[in-house]
């Protein structure tokens, strides 16, 4: 009639009503407790859907291969994501029922299973053997079959990727430079996927027209997210109400593009962790005929390690009193101790775990170390706990006091935990595995969002507009030594420190500006290729030739602006030497002062002058700087950045933008 | 047959004309969508600010013939090598305007931006003479908006 709940350390009558509120209570907490797990898991879910919409949708858009294989990539990592927290839900969904199942039902007892701690695993260099057909390897003939590889690693719930690598008949061994780390316990399995794909075919245009098969796999995609949320609404209809157990189907979006297919598989645990490299044999799947198949040898090297927490982190902590074992029965020493891994440091303070300083003595516990209880002691009313191990041959036994009786039930409690982990951990708990953790990769060019990286691809180059006339300033220099003009030519006296005209760069020394006029002109000759020169008079503007500056610039009162770019820059480096007409506000120089330009420039000039902004294009060609909105040049920052970003304009791949 | 039609809705764009759409089909009677194209034009004006020593219109354009039409993320055919309004600068001139992202630049105060190449484009609008562009541009929402209320 009466059981004793061992929980609330009361009895309570069977069937009263009392028991009946707190199983509905106790019902109640773990429903909550359930539900936050839940919607972890749904959370997860959620993410993981919405980047296989991005994925579905960058696929859909991109047109080079390597886009197409990465994207296709994340595609299937978040399928098998999917598929994994859901059945991680119903999972757990099933252990929730049988709980309650079990609550409802006659009264179990808070279960006393021990559980063993977790730890950290790691894989790492991975690395598969090739086996190619002699013939193949050497004499390289035809076309290189190339299939692009990638390994998906699962640990429970836990999935992870490592990159894509193209494998070809040169190369002998694919492999993974990736070092993943999972959070497992001792029991762990730990799946190795290979994934293969061929990658020659075109699939940017399938036979599906781009549009409709775009709309099919966005819309299936976002139908089938929907679905999925409804069903996983706890309020709704769980999968465990109707007909208990039925499976979700997820119906996966036809995708136009690269389809990757399972090659070799194989299953990790805790009997190959090692801290070295080992073999491990592969199952293979498919065979010569396939698209998709890469000649493995058959096996997998890798380091496997892992980390029990029991290893890495304070296990328990207290104050404790130690006496050795035959030594005076007074002299028992009040430590600080800190179990962690295989030892029991004891420290003179507290304080001295933080700073580092070195513990008074330790206690070794390993799995040869002997731990018990004793009774009271006749000098003190507490229990002790007494350690012994051998050391070289000597039996050596500590004794350990603690506070009160709950500290020693404690220290107690922790001793035996530690024995569990380490009899389960086995291996790992001999010697502390390093696990390196991966340093931070560098972002990759493909991002399944919206496509829309392409807006990031911001090309500053104001440094390069500043390289450029850095180039022209130096060879001013140059040609200021050459130069045998003495005198600067009148106009020049204009551009001094007239607060109308326009100052290009503070870089530039007033000094060369007088003289190598002619020198710059030349060298932006050489620099002018092939400019749209004649064509690119707007039909709508009236001005030819000299005519235009001169009337402009009478009618407007302040100099008249730039536009922000290269040309901009050049031209009034140009127009300080030949064209004061266009900048300057004060009196404009009559076409008498361009006696002192030398006639081989005139008609560059002459060009340069009516053709605005257009012929002064760089011979980088097509390039067009980019720059933040509405600064004005930021002084560049350094040679190698604006190296940089030519490289980035260089780069086919990259779409330009450009600021107007 | 081609034929021009000005249609009369007011799309809130105060400054504006109204966006107009070419007919081109077999003829104007046939209401499918499969016989008449509609191409929804509209033309903006924007006056360029200075900005200390510079003249700005406030957006950034891509594309060009020289460029990989595939990465254009505003394209709806992935072979179009036009120009394309990649970003409006907020209270800029190009905004006040009513120029907005995604647009398809086809004329450039008369030039034409179809068969450009990226730079020849930047040149166009950047001319140190003209404090005023006038675009052609099309955009795919005007479409939609204009087909909408014919509904």
């Amino acid at each position: 009639m009466f059981c004793r709940n061992q929980t609330t350390r009361a009895t309570i009558a069977r069937g009263s009503a009392l028991e009946m509120e707190i199983r509905r209570g106790k019902f109640r907490r773990s429903v909550l407790l359930d539900t936050l797990q839940d919607s972890n898991i749904q959370k997860k879910i959620d993410h993981e859907i919405r980047m296989r919409d991005g994925a579905c949708k960058l696929l859909a858009a991109c047109s080079q291969r390597e886009q197409a294989l990465e994207a296709s990539k994340s595609l299937l990592t978040c399928n098998t994501r999917i598929m994994a927290y859901m059945s991680e839900l119903q999972r757990m969904k099933e252990a929730q029922v049988m709980q309650r199942v079990a609550l409802r039902s006659s009264d179990a007892g808070p279960t006393d299973d021990r559980l063993p701690c977790k730890g950290k695993v790691a894989i790492s260099d991975l690395r598969i053997p090739l086996m190619w057909k002699d013939t193949e390897y050497f004499k390289n003939k035809g076309e290189l079959h190339r299939c692009a590889v990638f390994c998906l690693l699962q640990v429970g719930a836990e999935i992870h990727d490592t990159d894509m690598v193209i494998v070809d008949r040169t190369l002998t061994d694919i492999c993974f430079d990736n070092t993943i780390v999972f959070e497992a316990s001792p029991g762990f399995e730990l799946r190795v996927e290979l994934y293969s794909c061929c990658s020659e075919e075109d699939y940017s245009t399938g036979n599906t027209p781009r549009k409709l098969a775009s709309k099919l796999s966005s819309s299936l995609g976002r139908s089938a997210g929907k679905k999925l949320r409804v069903a996983m609404d706890p309020g709704a209809c769980s999968p465990i109400s109707n007909g208990g157990g039925a499976t979700l189907l997820l119906p996966l979006p036809t995708v136009v593009g690269p389809k990757y297919h399972l090659l070799a598989h194989t299953t990790l645990s805790l009997s190959h962790v090692q801290d070295s490299f080992r073999t491990h044999d592969l199952s293979i799947s498919g065979n010569e005929e396939c698209s998709h198949w890469v000649p493995l040898y058959g096996s997998v090297c890798c380091r496997l390690a892992a980390q029990p927490h029991c290893m890495t982190q304070q296990m328990m902590s207290g104050c404790l009193k130690v006496k050795q074992f035959g030594g005076d029965p007074q002299s028992w020493t009040n430590v600080y101790g800190v179990l962690k891994g295989t030892n029991l440091f004891c420290y003179h303070r507290q304080e001295d775990v933080e700073a580092n300083i070195q513990p008074a003595f330790t206690i070794s516990i390993n799995k040869k170390t002997r731990i018990r209880a004793s009774e009271k002691d006749l000098h003190n009313k507490a229990q002790s706990i007494c350690i012994s191990n051998h050391y070289g041959g000597e039996e050596v036994t500590h004794t350990l006091s603690a506070d009160s009786r709950e500290d020693t039930h404690r220290w107690m409690e922790a001793f035996w935990q530690q024995f569990y982990d380490m009899s389960q951990w086995k291996q790992c708990c001999d010697d502390l595995m390093k696990i390196e953790l991966p340093s931070p990769r560098k972002p990759t060019l493909v991002t399944s969002k919206q496509g829309s990286l392409y807006h990031e691809m911001v090309i500053d180059t104001s440094d390069d507009i500043s390289t450029v006339t850095d180039i022209l300033a130096r060879r001013m220099q140059e040609l200021e030594l050459r130069s045998q003009l003495g005198t600067s030519p009148p106009w020049m006296s204009l551009f001094e420190d007239s607060p109308g005209c326009p100052r290009t760069h503070n870089r530039l020394p007033h000094s060369p500006l007088r003289c190598p006029r002619p020198g710059l002109l030349s060298s932006e000759a050489s620099l002018t290729s092939d400019s749209d020169s004649p064509c690119s008079t707007s039909p709508c503007s009236r001005h030819s030739g000299w005519a235009e500056p001169l009337s402009l610039s009478s009618h407007s009162s302040h100099f008249r602006p730039r536009t922000l770019s290269l040309d901009a820059k050049l031209s009034t480096l140009r127009g300080r030497g030949c064209g004061g007409v266009l900048q300057c506000s004060c009196q404009p120089p009559s076409s008498s002062s361009l006696a002192p330009i030398p006639a081989q420039r005139v008609p560059q000039a002459t060009l340069s002058c009516s053709n605005s902004t257009s012929s002064n294009s760089s011979s980088e060609g097509s390039h067009s700087p980019e720059l933040s909105d509405g600064t004005p040049f930021s002084h560049p920052s350094s040679a190698r950045q604006s190296l940089r970003n030519l490289r980035a304009k260089l780069d086919p791949r990259n779409w330009l933008q450009s600021q107007v | 047959m081609v034929c021009a039609v000005i249609l009369l809705l007011n799309f809130g764009y105060q400054t504006m004309e109204m966006p107009f759409c070419i007919l081109k089909g077999s003829s104007v009677h046939d209401v499918g969508d499969s016989a008449l194209h509609f191409t929804f034009y509209q033309r903006i004006e924007i006056c360029k600010l200075r900005q200390g020593e510079h003249l700005i219109l406030g957006f950034s354009i891509g594309g060009g013939i020289d460029q990989d039409p595939g990465q254009n993320p505003f394209s709806e055919d992935k072979s179009d090598k036009g120009i394309y309004v990649t970003r409006v600068t907020p209270g800029g001139p190009a905004e006040v305007a009513g120029l907005m992202m995604g647009d398809k630049v086809m004329q450039v105060n008369g030039w034409d931006m179809t068969m450009v190449t990226h730079d020849q484009a930047r040149k166009r609008l950047t001319k140190k003479n003209e404090d005023i562009v006038r675009l052609l541009v099309t955009r795919k929402s005007l479409e939609q908006a204009v087909r909408h209320s014919m509904m």
